[in-house]
């Protein structure tokens, strides 16, 4: 019994067999309440009104014809009896006579009260169902009248009949067994094509789907089941995507470096061809180890591996550094970065990772800045957040790219030109990063004009509190 | 408090020791009395001529029946029990038990050898005791002895259960002969040198008749027809009377032994006597015994649970 539709159809079906042997049982209690009390009482109201025809005395031959020839027509058997040995008369001797009424009854019917009997008698050789009127006058059973129905149990009844009776009951059984089995296979059939669906995301299927139209449990699941396969999928691709762009990313200075390697090797250059090829060779090497670098920062938030070294940080000390460590660079893009930050802006924050936020967000900025505009980098307190915002003026996100600007390796320019020189993570890292603070990022771009980036970071709570 | 508790205790003090003193309340030794033995709850119940009751004996063991030996002693036996008590009348104490075998059906006193019988329907055998309740002499029956009646120097013992009666002689108690009768007899009686014995019949088919048997031939030499079950008689003033119980009926024959009146009596009776001039009858059904003299029923008494026998005591010599 491995499957669950076996073991509703055996539950469901012992249920059904026990219904049939409760109803049988029921059937046999109405009955012995029912059609025994039925025929009791009517055989009490037959007897009394027949024992009207005793006005005491002997009973006579007379009386007793009467009742047989009552008793020829009607459908209980009724008889009149006066022979004291029947009566049980000869008690206190040792008769050897099976007797119709006992002794305990004979002093019944002396007091004048009726006796109901049920049960086998043999004298008749089967169950009956008796009534015993009595016919007393001046304290002297003179007789009786005895009235009986043959009491056929309905398992008597059913005797007669039994191989139908058993031969329907079976086929009544098989008839439900299987139409049970079928209605099963229909409710249980979505539960199978899940089971066939897991299958087969477990050998990577990811394009599996379940087909389900119903609305109940089983449905839900089954809709729940498509969204998990769906997200998998995404996730598959990602990954995909992500491999892609990292090999793609690493073979380009790989390509750079194996190329002016061999040129160096093969080649009779001057030495000064020989030092810039060499200096290109360093610098593609410097560009792999940053991509690695950053590769190893995201996988490490992403798993957050890192823990983050929170302790009281006033922002504005931590952006004027990071603004002077790049300024240089910025004045070679001649590009100018104004600060207006808020001294009292203080978050819970690890200051080296804060750094690497603001370090990406500004580079990114000078990269994508025009010549000859200026960056502005803000930091404030809004609603009980600090803010930390990173204007520039240059190309712009296109809208449609917004949304994927966080996603690594992401680039607005598709041709993945080298000559921004990005790797296209830095936007992951600083999400991430945010993240694990308990901040959000939020981009705001106009394409052609330029982009502002503002980072929400919680505020660190007052000592006082 | 104290007062009524101390005297509840005296009080139960004295109830115990009058228990322990007798065993029943004694008859006053020189009046005569018709008891009645009641099966239904046992009890006995002394009535006088009159029908004022004497005593009841609430019976203290299942006794199924008594029979008085002499004048002043009553023998109490039961069928399912293992000792007849012989009980002293005139102080009501049990003067003797007598260790018997299970099954004791009757017991009929022979006033004329002071020898009393007991018969026994487990071992089919009769036992004769002395007036003391010493144990004398068994007989060996046929199946269930029964009724029993002393005349002439032999014992008639009805076998009920068998086909014949068996006849012993009084002194040696050797078994002289066996009379044929049908099964089922019960009740007998001499009348005018005739052995005349009733029953209830065999079978489904009730009896109507008494048997008359000559004792000598053990021949039938008539039969009467005195319907339904005739099982008792009496005799009075030369007058037989018969019990009829099956159709509660008591008969008086005349000396032609015919039917001279008849009279439904009681409710299914089975016991009949003569005692002060007068024929009584016990209705088993009824509870009640009917006194009737002159033809006539001149009183009722009413008596314990289901009357089965009759004892007589006459005028104490």
């Amino acid at each position: 019994m491995k499957k669950i539709s076996t073991k509703i159809w055996v539950f469901v079906l012992a249920t059904v067999a026990v219904t049939v042997l409760f109803m049988y049982g029921l059937t046999n209690f109405l009955y012995e309440r029912l059609y025994v009390k039925d025929a009791e009482n009517s055989m009490i109201e037959i007897g009394e009104k027949l024992s009207k025809m005793y006005t005491g005395g002997k009973v006579t031959d007379e009386l007793i014809d009467h009742v047989d020839r009552y008793n020829t027509y009607a459908n209980v058997n009724v008889f009149a009896v006066r022979n004291p040995r029947e009566l049980s008369a000869c008690v206190p001797f040792d008769i050897d006579y099976d007797t119709l009424i006992g002794p305990d009854e004979r002093h019944e019917l002396l007091k004048g009260n009726i006796i109901t009997k049920q049960g086998y008698e043999k004298r008749f050789d089967r169950q009956v169902i008796s009534v015993v009127i009595p016919l007393v006058d001046e304290k002297r059973l003179e007789g009786i009248l005895y009235l009986y129905f043959p009491l056929e149990k309905i398992t008597e009844l059913a005797s007669k009949e039994v191989a139908f009776l058993i031969g329907s009951a079976i086929v009544f059984l098989i008839l439900i067994s299987f139409i049970i089995f079928k209605g099963i296979r229909v409710i249980m059939k979505p539960l199978q094509s899940l089971q066939y669906a897991a299958k087969e995301m477990a050998q990577g299927h990811y394009q599996t789907r379940v087909m389900s139209t119903s609305k109940d449990e089983i449905g839900q699941l089954a809709q729940t089941f498509n969204e998990m396969a769906q997200a998998i999928e995404e996730e598959d691709q990602r990954q995909r995507q992500f491999l892609e762009n990292v090999s793609h990313e690493l073979r380009t200075p790989i390509s750079y470096i194996k190329g002016y390697g061999e040129t160096l090797l093969t080649s009779n250059i001057s030495e000064q061809e020989r030092n810039d090829q060499l200096a290109l060779i360093v610098r593609e090497a410097g560009r792999m180890e940053k991509l690695t670098n950053e590769l190893l920062q995201l996988s490490r938030t992403i798993e957050q591996k890192e823990i983050l070294q929170l302790y009281p940080l006033p922002l504005s000390e931590t952006i004027r550094e990071v603004v002077h460590m790049l300024e240089g660079r910025a004045k070679q893009a001649d590009i100018t970065i104004h600060t207006n930050l808020d001294d009292h802006v203080i978050v819970n924050a690890d200051e080296l990772r804060m750094k690497q936020i603001l370090i990406n967000l500004l580079e990114n900025a000078i990269r994508y800045s025009n010549e000859g505009t200026s960056i502005y980098v803000r930091s404030y307190e809004v609603e009980n957040q600090a803010c930390i915002e990173v204007e520039d003026h240059g190309i712009g996100i296109p809208e449609q790219d917004l949304p994927h600007i966080m996603e690594r390796f992401y680039r607005v320019n598709k041709a993945r030109s080298r000559a921004d020189g990005g790797s296209g993570l830095g936007l992951s890292i600083v999400q991430q990063l945010v993240t694990a603070h308990g901040g959000r990022v939020q981009i705001e771009s106009v394409l052609n004009e330029g982009t502002t980036i503002c980072i929400f970071l919680p505020l660190m709570e007052e000592m006082e509190e | 408090m104290k007062k009524v508790g101390i005297l509840s205790l005296l009080l139960l003090l004295a109830v115990l020791t009058a228990c322990n003193r007798t065993d029943y309340k004694g008859i006053s030794k020189d009046e005569p009395f018709i008891a009645s033995v009641n099966i239904g709850e046992p009890s006995i119940d002394f009535i006088r001529p009159n029908g004022e009751k004497i005593e009841t004996w609430d019976l203290k063991e299942a006794y199924t029946g008594a029979t008085l030996v002499g004048e002043h002693a009553i023998l109490l036996y039961g069928n399912q029990l293992e000792q007849a008590d012989l009980v002293n009348l005139d102080t009501g104490e049990i003067q003797k038990k007598i260790d018997v075998s299970k099954g004791a059906t009757n017991a009929y006193y022979d006033g004329a050898n002071k020898t009393f019988y007991i018969a026994n329907s487990g071992l089919n055998e009769v036992t004769a005791y002395n007036q003391k309740g010493e144990q004398l002499q068994t007989m060996r029956t046929g199946n269930y002895p029964m009724a029993m009646l002393a005349e002439d120097g032999h014992l008639y013992v009805v076998n009920f259960k068998d086909t014949f009666i068996s006849v012993f002689n009084t002194t040696t108690k050797k078994l002289e002969k066996k009379i044929p009768i049908p099964k089922s007899s019960h009740g007998l009686d001499f009348v005018d040198g005739e052995l005349w014995i009733g029953g209830h019949g065999a079978g489904e088919k009730p009896n109507t008749h008494v048997l008359k048997i000559n004792p000598k031939t053990s021949k039938v030499v008539g039969k009467m027809d005195l319907p339904i079950m005739p099982i008792a008689f009496a005799k009075l003033d030369e007058r037989e009377f018969v019990l009829s119980h099956g159709e509660s009926m008591l008969y008086e024959l005349n000396d032609r032994q015919q039917i001279s009146w008849e009279q439904e009596i009681g409710s299914n009776p089975f016991a009949v006597e003569a005692f002060q001039n007068q024929i009584v009858v016990a209705g088993y059904d009824d509870q009640t015994l009917y006194w009737v003299k002159d033809h006539h029923i001149v009183k009722k008494t009413k008596v314990g649970q289901a009357p089965f026998q009759l004892l007589v005591r006459e005028n104490v010599k």
